[in-house]
């Protein structure tokens, strides 16, 4: 494993979780309303990018 | 000196080890066979309350921690890795314990009369392992997610101070949880229950709870960063326990400052006010 990918991992599982617990489970539960609320977590998953992308934009510098 | 710290780093990892082991095991036990020690309220109407649902639920931040946790072994060694693990369980799993069963035993009004009117705070569904009556995985859960936050902040600010990092961890966490909260005490998952009729909700989640989450992850994420100059300082052995010590104190200072809200709220905010959005 590179050191970036390891660099990366705990993003990946973060992103993983909220990916399970927020999202896939608002879309189980067939409430639309918890998918509209879903905007006020948007932080989550575009500071995830963020990191991966510089972590992984070192890599190629 | 130097050879016997890490004798003394690893004595303290295996004994956090050995003390989270037992504590889940005895509580695992307590709550599933023993449930009227501790008033279990019963789990009448929840969905995948089976104990092999549970266990295979269980299993999903499981592997999202030990993912954390072998990055947290490879960055901060054995010791660093334990201390982040057993800190954060041990930090959360009491703050959490502490508020379950103040609602249980209706003991929140012994901080003010004027809480005589709380109805309780919350309690969690579904688990198969359990630290307390808090589920094992919701204690891990703040660990890997206390983790990751501030493993993020430190990524995309790493000139700036702990303390920046520790908000914007913070930040991230409330961030998390303003939709995971309404999600999983939706009708359909009920992972915990909310009895609380404290005055400012949002998303029908008492505005406190998100407090919390912002506090505890930050401030954890400062305590952590004072653990190599508290163990330069005190020793590994005695170090440890002064780390742990001042997550106490960091505990009863959260809880301290959500009872001052609670009071202020319960006397000035009437009647209580919930901020929804499409009825959640």
């Amino acid at each position: 494993m590179s050191k970036k990918t390891f660099a990366a991992l705990p993003i990946f599982a973060f992103l993983a979780y909220w990916t399970w617990a927020c999202l896939l489970c608002a879309l189980i539960t067939r409430d639309p309303r918890l998918l509209k609320i879903g905007f006020v977590s948007l932080p989550v998953p575009l500071a995830c990018a963020l990191g991966l992308r510089r972590i992984f934009s070192e890599e190629e510098a | 000196m130097d050879a016997a710290l890490p004798a003394e780093e690893k004595n303290v990892s295996l004994a956090i080890g050995i003390f989270m082991a037992a504590v889940i095991a005895a509580s695992t036990v307590l709550h599933h066979l023993f449930p009227q020690v501790l008033s279990v309220p019963p789990n009448d109407g929840v969905n995948f309350s089976g104990y092999l649902q549970m266990f295979l639920l269980d299993l999903v931040p499981i592997g999202i921690g030990a993912v954390c946790f072998y990055h947290a072994l490879g960055k901060y060694g054995r010791y660093g890795a334990m201390m982040f693990l057993g800190g954060s369980f041990f930090f959360t799993g009491l703050a959490e314990n502490v508020w379950v069963l103040l609602g249980r035993y209706h003991l929140i009004s012994a901080f003010s009369s004027q809480l005589k009117d709380v109805s309780g705070t919350y309690y969690f569904t579904r688990g198969f392992f359990w630290w307390g009556e808090i589920p094992a995985v919701i204690c891990l859960s703040w660990f890997f997610i206390a983790y990751a936050c501030v493993h993020i902040a430190d990524v995309l600010l790493p000139r700036l101070s702990i303390w920046v990092k520790a908000a914007l961890g913070g930040f991230l966490a409330l961030s998390l949880d303003l939709w995971l909260d309404p999600v999983q005490v939706h009708p359909y998952w009920q992972s915990w229950k909310w009895i609380s009729n404290e005055s400012i909700k949002l998303f029908s989640i008492p505005l406190s709870n998100f407090a919390g989450w912002f506090l505890v992850i930050g401030l954890f994420a400062v305590a952590f960063d004072r653990l190599p100059r508290i163990t330069a300082r005190w020793g590994v052995r005695k170090g440890s326990g002064l780390f742990f010590l001042l997550l106490i104190a960091l505990k009863a200072a959260v809880l301290t400052l959500l009872m001052v809200y609670g009071v202020i709220a319960m006397k000035y905010v009437v009647p209580p006010v919930n901020f929804t959005l499409w009825g959640v």
